[in-house]
């Protein structure tokens, strides 16, 4: 399996190098290796229209990935291939009729597990005027599957047709319906399916515009119920429906409305040939769907003292009814969301915005399910940024960011574990343009994550806790010279954790905190053009301390005292290179290779390799 | 009708509509505690992620559960993939991302009450590090070993379930939630046949 994977590396390598100009063909050539993989991808379009009334699609991938042995659990390496081969060709004889071949082989295997699928087909395509056409396919299939307890083969064959009326009726810009039918003979595992599709779109002179859509699928199918029994086959019967549309209007008061709505429903049974009860029983599987998903949005634009101000309120609906037939699976969810907006161009240079959600979503089970399992989830998100072009070589922004989850567990068999997640950020970042050469920016983020229970507030022993985390982000761009550009960055990050008391207000026992130090030196060389040349060295230097106290009762004094303690240190290295090749603007060839030390008190010493080559190719 | 009356009719079908919806400013009140409470710690590291998961399975906590999985989580589980291919029933681990990753594994928690007698499921994880373990500034990979055991004693003779494999958990780092997880892969340990993929697939 490795030569034949090389062979069409190799093969779609030599191609690459001597194909001429084809017009929309693409081809991509991909090796990546990592400490647990090596794994190889092609691909080739191929796309050939000698003449208007003849073409020919050729398309190929080839997957080959070699999974090394577990170190942990054993086992041998394994080899995954997938490769797929399908042609086809189409050949108008007039305006209104046409022949289509297609010829498919596949190729799917894992160790000693393959499948190898062809088909081969052939049909004509009728078009009694330029709104109506119907395609019809007949042929044949062949699916052999090789497993280590034996081999399967099914031969049969496959019919489908297809019809598309595409007309603009009833004042619609595109109206479309399209009808299709599938079956797939074979003795043990046929299949069929039945499906219809059609599309309303209207652009209306105000502006105003309609959307609707609607899909349905009804299939049936036998498939084979395990890899060791031969004769036993599971039957899957599935109906699948779904009605979109989207409705944008404008309104009084220059506002726009747009709404979209969704209604889907979808229903899986299973029946099988096989007496088998318990855990494994596929009749269980047996479920249906019912879903709806609804928006309402309202926009609009306000100019006052030459600001430009654009704002939207919203709501969403979401929910679903799941339906097993069994209590012990079934589920009902609501979700309600309010959101709104804005952006200011307060003048040219200064921009605020800022977007608020907040939402609730609930869920429902069966009485006797409900006490574990019913609970709300609420959430509610702030984001708030100013931006500021001060000149054009100097820029800020700063970012307020806000979260709070809330889960609630209704019933009190589990009401003990309802807590908030408060989440605070802030970011300011600036970007100076020193010179043409020189470009610097500093980034910084504070960030504290209070997590509350809400039964535990006023226990002392609590798992209220606190997460703190402060980063610092140092860049440096020196353009040395058309040929060569310079990245350094200097990166420091602290965090600590600890549990919140509440005593009279929130306050903080740090259990551990953790310091890292980052940096990267890279440099961007370019010889000529079409070659670019990236070496770099990167650090990771990470320390972690515990905090704990220690109690001394001398008499009738007692003392405490903190003890910080170091209980990790890891440093990492990593060493990259990359190359990369433009032949041509359509043309390109990546080589890139990392290697990468780890010693740290926690994970010892480890060093890993990693490469990657890559070719690509438009046409 | 002129655009002054579609403007006023509309807001009113909207404000009746918003009326009869989930109202976003409220929420249900909670009973006081009388049971035991779970346990989660806020993930300032990769491996706490693991353990509030662990806690989090075996104290049958889906809202503890679903805080250790990032937006835009996916689960993958090759073998069984290609297994499933093979039967015919790829489908049942296609597209598995996070709203299918928690209704599965609430679904798990309805049929494993905790503390029930009829059913019993026990989950452990080895939570110490390794050396293929990958921890970088925002991203991070963890691979740890695990056994799941379910027992059913509603029939006469208990049927017993026993997972066993390596999982490998990659996690991001988001300053609104700290680490969590955006992919979970999933492989069965040497020799054995069924994994804590194959038990989550029972319940989708």
């Amino acid at each position: 399996m490795t030569k034949n994977a090389i062979a069409a590396f190799l093969l779609i390598l030599c191609f690459f190098l001597t194909s001429g100009n084809l017009l929309s063909s693409s081809l991509t050539a991909v090796f990546n290796q990592d400490n647990q993989t090596y794994r190889w991808d092609t691909s080739l379009l191929y796309n050939y229209n000698p003449s208007s009334d003849f073409s020919l699609e050729l398309s190929t991938n080839t997957q080959s990935t070699l999974i090394k042995r577990s170190l942990l659990t054993g086992g041998a390496n394994q080899w995954q291939e997938n490769r797929d081969v399908r042609a086809k060709g189409f050949y108008d004889f007039s305006d209104n009729f046409g022949i289509t071949t297609e010829v498919f082989q596949g190729y799917s295997a894992l160790g000693d597990r393959n499948i190898d699928d062809s088909e081969m087909l052939a049909g004509a395509d009728y078009r009694p005027n330029d709104w109506l056409s119907f395609q019809y396919l007949l042929g044949a299939m062949i699916t052999s599957r090789d497993e280590p307890v034996g081999s399967r083969i099914d031969k049969g064959a496959k019919m489908s047709w297809k019809g598309v009326l595409d007309k603009q009726i009833l004042g619609a810009d595109k109206f479309n319906i399209q009808l299709g039918i599938e079956e797939e003979i074979f003795r043990a595992i046929p299949s069929n399916q039945f499906a219809l599709s059609s599309v309303y779109q209207k652009n209306f002179h105000t502006g105003d515009s309609l959307s609707l859509q609607f899909e349905s699928l009804n299939a049936k199918k036998k498939y084979y119920s395990s890899s060791l029994e031969f004769d036993e086959t599971n039957t899957q019967k599935k109906r699948e429906y779904d009605f979109n549309g989207r409705i944008f209007k404008h309104l009084f008061l220059e506002l726009n409305l747009i709404t979209e709505g969704d209604v889907a429903f979808q229903e899986y049974l299973y029946e099988t040939s096989d007496t088998v009860s318990g855990f494994i029983d596929i009749t269980n599987r047996d479920n249906a769907r019912l879903s709806e998903n609804i928006v309402f949005k309202l926009q609009r634009i306000f100019r006052p003292y030459s600001m430009h101000i654009q704002t939207s309120v919203s709501y969403r609906y979401n929910g679903y009814d799941e339906d097993f037939g069994q209590d012990d699976r079934d589920e009902k969810s609501a979700f309600g969301e309010f959101g709104s907006s804005f952006t200011v161009l307060v003048t040219e240079g200064d921009t605020i915005a800022s977007e608020y959600f907040t939402a609730v979503r609930s869920f429902y089970h069966p009485d006797e399910f409900a006490p574990n399992l019913d609970r709300d989830v609420v959430s509610q998100l702030w984001n708030l940024r100013y931006s500021r072009i001060w000149s054009k070589y100097l820029s800020s922004s700063i970012q307020f960011s806000y979260r709070n989850y809330h889960q609630i567990y209704i019933h009190g068999e589990r009401s003990a574990d309802n807590n908030r997640n408060y989440t605070y950020l802030l970011a300011p970042k600036i970007s100076w343009y020193i010179s043409p050469q020189l470009i610097v920016s500093q980034a910084f983020e504070i960030q504290a994550n209070y997590i509350t229970y809400d039964y535990e507030r006023d226990i002392l022993s609590s798992r209220n806790r606190i997460f703190r985390r402060g980063d610092n982000r140092s860049r440096i761009t020196f353009i040395v010279s058309r040929h060569l550009t310079a990245n350094l960055e200097y990166g420091y990050r602290y965090e600590d954790y600890g549990q919140l008391v509440y005593q009279e207000q929130w306050q903080q026992l740090t259990s551990w905190d953790r310091r890292t130090h980052i940096g990267f030196i890279g440099f961007d060389y370019y010889p000529v053009s079409q070659v670019r040349i990236s070496p770099g060295y990167s650090f990771d230097y990470k320390r972690e301390w515990n905090h704990s106290e220690e109690v001394e009762v001398m008499d009738s004094d007692t003392t405490y005292t903190k003890v910080r303690t170091m209980v990790d240190r890891q440093d990492q290295r990593t060493i990259l290179f990359e190359i990369e090749y433009k032949f041509s603007e359509t043309e390109q060839l990546l080589f890139g290779a990392s290697k990468r030390i780890i010693n740290g008190w926690r994970r010892g010493y480890i060093r890993d390799e990693n490469f990657t080559i890559s070719l690509m190719k438009f046409f | 009708m002129n655009l002054r009356v579609q403007t006023i009719i509309l807001l009113l079908i909207f404000l009746l509509f918003i009326t009869g919806c989930k109202n976003p400013f409220s929420h249900r009140s909670s009973d006081d505690p009388v049971g035991t409470s779970g346990t989660w710690d806020f993930p300032a590291a990769p491996e706490i992620v693991i353990s509030n998961l662990l806690f989090s399975y075996n104290e049958r906590n889906i809202n503890n559960f679903r805080r250790c999985l990032s937006d835009s989580f996916m689960f993958s589980a090759y073998e069984d993939s290609i297994e499933a291919e093979q039967n015919g029933e790829g489908f049942l681990f296609h597209g598995w991302d996070v709203d299918t990753e928690e209704s599965v594994t609430r679904r798990i928690f309805q049929a494993f009450p905790a503390g029930s007698d009829s059913v019993q499921m026990t989950l452990l994880i080895d939570l110490s590090s390794n050396p293929i373990d990958e921890i970088d500034d925002s991203t991070a990979t963890l691979v740890r070993t695990y056994t799941l055991t379910a027992v059913d004693f509603t029939s006469d003779v208990a049927d017993t379930l026993g997972a066993e494999g390596e999982a490998t958990f990659k996690m991001s780092w988001s300053n609104l939630e700290g680490w969590s997880i955006y992919l979970w892969s999933d492989r069965a340990a040497k020799d054995v046949d069924f994994n804590w993929a194959d038990f989550k697939a029972l319940f989708r």
